[in-house]
């Protein structure tokens, strides 16, 4: 693990049949997107490359380092069912829920 | 020649416990810049880089989740404002919400550039969260190569 990176921020929601994570990576390309399972942990990688030109720094406010969120997955993720999209510098994953996991509804029978 | 002081190499250094404290504490705060100022301002200013070229000037600004349309960056004279709003969409239906740690609302930055750019020949492009404009400098104020000949 390298020390230059940052952790970005995020947001975790849970839907009914999945578990939302939103992850603030502005200036994260497509390719340089990197998110993988390693055992029961979900590696969120973004490298950046900031526009650049040549010159003198006037205001410097952005921290240039790279991403990398880790988190941990329980036994309700579905390993198989999760996906991600990137729009506008947020990376969102969707978490499947385990079908045994998911709240499920009893109806009740009046005689 | 300079002269260096020579340590062995496996001397016990007292800093670097210290040292590793203070990276310690640092990883602690480990957001990237931009913050929500003050209990009462609600007003976020997102993270701004501005680097001042020989021709142009470049402004970058951090907007990961703001749409085109809820974004307005004028430049009049030499003074930049960059506003707009950032929405979210946080509805969760049932579950909730565990974690929140993105701002949403309105934001607004303000930055004089240097006199000497042109606010008209302004440009700027959105791309990945990443607002990325260039002011190029008024003719006048480029840095001009004066060649002396020699007689």
């Amino acid at each position: 693990m390298d020390d230059t990176t940052i952790r970005a921020r995020y947001d975790i929601r849970r839907e009914e049949d999945q578990v939302s994570l939103v992850l603030e990576m502005p200036g994260v390309e497509k390719e340089a997107l990197d998110i993988k399972i390693e055992g029961d942990h979900l590696l969120v990688e973004g490298s950046r490359r900031l526009p650049q030109i040549e010159g003198r720094p006037v205001l410097r406010e952005i921290r240039p380092n790279d991403y990398r969120n880790v988190f941990t997955l329980d036994e309700t993720i579905d390993r198989n069912k999760i996906e991600a999209q990137l729009r506008d510098g947020l990376v969102t994953v969707s978490l499947g829920i385990r079908e045994a996991q998911k709240p499920r509804k009893i109806k009740v029978i009046a005689r | 020649m300079t002269l260096q002081r020579v340590f062995p190499k496996r001397v016990y250094d007292p800093w670097s416990d210290l040292r590793s404290l203070q990276e310690e504490i640092n990883r602690l705060f480990d957001f990237d810049g931009n913050s929500v100022t003050g209990l009462f301002d609600r007003n976020a200013t997102p993270a701004v880089d501005v680097v001042e070229g020989d021709d142009q000037v470049q402004v970058l600004c951090e907007l990961p989740g703001v749409n085109l349309k809820d974004l307005e960056v004028t430049v009049t004279g030499n003074v930049l404002t960059i506003k707009g709003e950032k929405k979210l969409d946080r509805t969760a239906k049932d579950g909730g919400n565990y974690r929140q740690e993105m701002w949403e609302g309105s934001f607004q930055r303000t930055i004089s550039l240097p006199e000497t750019v042109d606010g008209a020949q302004a440009s700027a492009e959105m791309k990945d969260g990443i607002l990325a404009l260039r002011v190029p400098k008024r003719e006048e104020a480029k840095p001009k190569q004066i060649s002396v000949t020699i007689h």
